[in-house]
């Protein structure tokens, strides 16, 4: 694994655009950045594709341990939700994808930061911006990445599953959820599924018919929800629980256990010592010396904190009120003075199926971190 | 390997034509005396008086200068419906955003 410093293509933003980026530079800072790129070695690609394989097995058993013991206080569930999760873990309704944080050097194994299994980003630029900055650059050489095809092909597969006319693609207004939606719905229809588009807040209930309705009237059956399940239980509680099984919401709600960061002291303590695993625990640091404290809930690098012996780094933000978990520090992965890491994605049903990699130049990957395109050969 | 790899695009590039392009309705974000302030302080769940504001005009249109003649929701919804549309638990998308990427939305 190696950092490569290289020469932008001259009409890279506009590439970029047309492939639906344009959130390329977002206020004035560059976040698709192919001024470097990472090369791996074939040995490499194939010890973080085991990986994330591996990850996802642990990640099931560790959900199963969950519903099996009821530990949905630990991931600060409201319970009105506990058993609606537990019937969708058991009815297993239909999921396409997730995106597993690693950290790698090169050397150590992969090791797991955290599991964004219900509204991952950063999905576009992993699966096309950067195929097509490899074709057009690194024309001799291969990427990991087949995310674009097997989401179509999950699609396929989870077309019959499906009701109602149409499967909504729901998003906020911003243009990298809406972009993100997009392209997602893209790939459904290339499978076959008639699709429409709308944003979060234009999703209607009807109080006198129970019923979900887009602004035209129509009853919403099927949706795709790039909107976190704690935010969609604030918003819609008792309609989405009540109606939780005539209603397709994709990715179902027991998502909720993966995505919330609680997992990761599960996983511990099932699987201590795991070489793709980080010591973790829900109660403090329990005698690690150094450690990362994370919300359970927070998203793109808020409310962490890094605590060295050297010296604490912070990040602000809102989130923390569900508490928090204590992580031990992944080893240090630095490249030119870069903090990459990798998004490794998941298919359900379909397996690993490439990566993307955020680079900071600090220890914490936030919403300032560049997306970097990778090759191997 | 260097497999070949047919990876095509079709909403995704007549959503990019029509984003690059000219935006019927654009959002800012306002302060309480809907003064453009930075888009940050909507993003994330958003407490006190700082909220996205659509449409309208502004001097400029940069952070500090005043907007007028928009509003504070997106567009105008069918009153006489029976369905209530992004007011069912009194938060609609007040969380900023959905995706966890780069950007302070609902993904990451």
């Amino acid at each position: 694994m190696k950092r490569i410093g290289i020469v932008p293509r001259p009409n890279w933003q506009r590439e970029a655009e047309r492939l639906g980026l344009v959130f390329h530079t977002p206020e004035g800072r560059t976040y698709w950045d192919e001024s470097a790129c990472y090369h791996f070695s074939l040995r490499e690609i194939e010890v973080i594709e085991a990986a994330t394989a591996e990850l996802q097995r642990l990640c099931l058993l560790a959900a199963q341990d969950v519903i099996d013991n009821d530990r949905f206080a630990e991931f600060h569930i409201p319970e009105a939700a506990w058993p609606v999760i537990k019937q969708a873990w058991e009815a297993e309704p239909p999921s396409i994808y997730g995106r597993f944080d690693l950290c790698y050097d090169g050397v150590n194994p992969p090791t797991l930061l955290e599991y964004n299994a219900n509204t991952p980003t950063g999905l576009l630029e992993a699966s096309v911006v950067q195929w097509y900055w490899r074709r057009e650059a690194m024309p001799a050489t291969d990427q990991f990445n087949s995310i674009h095809e097997k989401l179509i092909s999950q699609w396929g597969d989870i077309k019959p599953y499906l009701k109602g006319d149409l499967l909504y693609f729901a998003s906020m207004r911003n243009d990298e959820d809406a972009m993100t939606a997009t392209y997602l719905r893209d790939t459904a229809q290339q499978a076959g599924i008639a699709t429409a588009s709308l944003f979060v807040r234009d999703i209607g209930w009807n109080g006198g018919r129970r019923e979900f309705r887009d602004p035209e009237e129509r009853r919403i059956q099927s949706v795709f929800a790039l909107y976190p399940w704690e935010w969609l239980l604030k918003d819609f509680s008792g309609p989405i629980l009540e109606t939780y099984g005539e209603t397709i919401w994709i990715e179902p709600i027991w998502k909720m256990l993966w995505s919330n960061k609680a997992l990761l002291a599960v996983l511990w303590e099932l699987f201590p010592g795991h070489p793709n695993l980080l010591e973790a625990h829900l109660v403090g640091p329990c005698g690690m010396a150094e450690f990362v404290r994370k919300p359970l809930l927070s998203r793109e690098g808020a409310n962490v904190t890094l605590h060295r012996r050297a010296g604490d780094t912070a990040t602000d933000g809102t989130y923390g009120e569900e508490g928090f978990v204590w992580q031990a520090v992944a080893p240090d992965a630095v490249f030119d003075g870069k903090w990459p890491v990798l998004g490794s994605w998941l298919i359900t049903d379909r397996g690993p199926a490439g990566i993307g990699i955020r680079e900071s130049d600090g220890p914490i990957t936030d919403n300032l971190s560049r997306f970097v395109p990778h090759h191997f050969d | 390997m260097k497999r070949s790899r047919s990876v095509e695009l079709f909403l995704v590039v007549s959503a990019a034509a029509a984003m690059t392009g000219c935006s019927s309705e654009r959002e800012r974000c306002v302060d309480g005396n809907n003064n453009i302030v930075e888009d940050r302080n909507c993003q994330g769940p958003t407490t006190g008086v700082y909220h996205w504001y659509y449409g309208g005009s502004s001097s400029g249109g940069a952070v500090g200068s005043h907007v007028s003649g928009g509003s504070t929701t997106p567009g105008a919804g069918d009153a006489d419906s029976a369905t209530s549309h992004g007011v069912i638990g009194g938060a609609g998308e007040a969380h900023g955003a959905g995706g966890e990427g780069h950007g302070g939305g609902g993904g990451e």
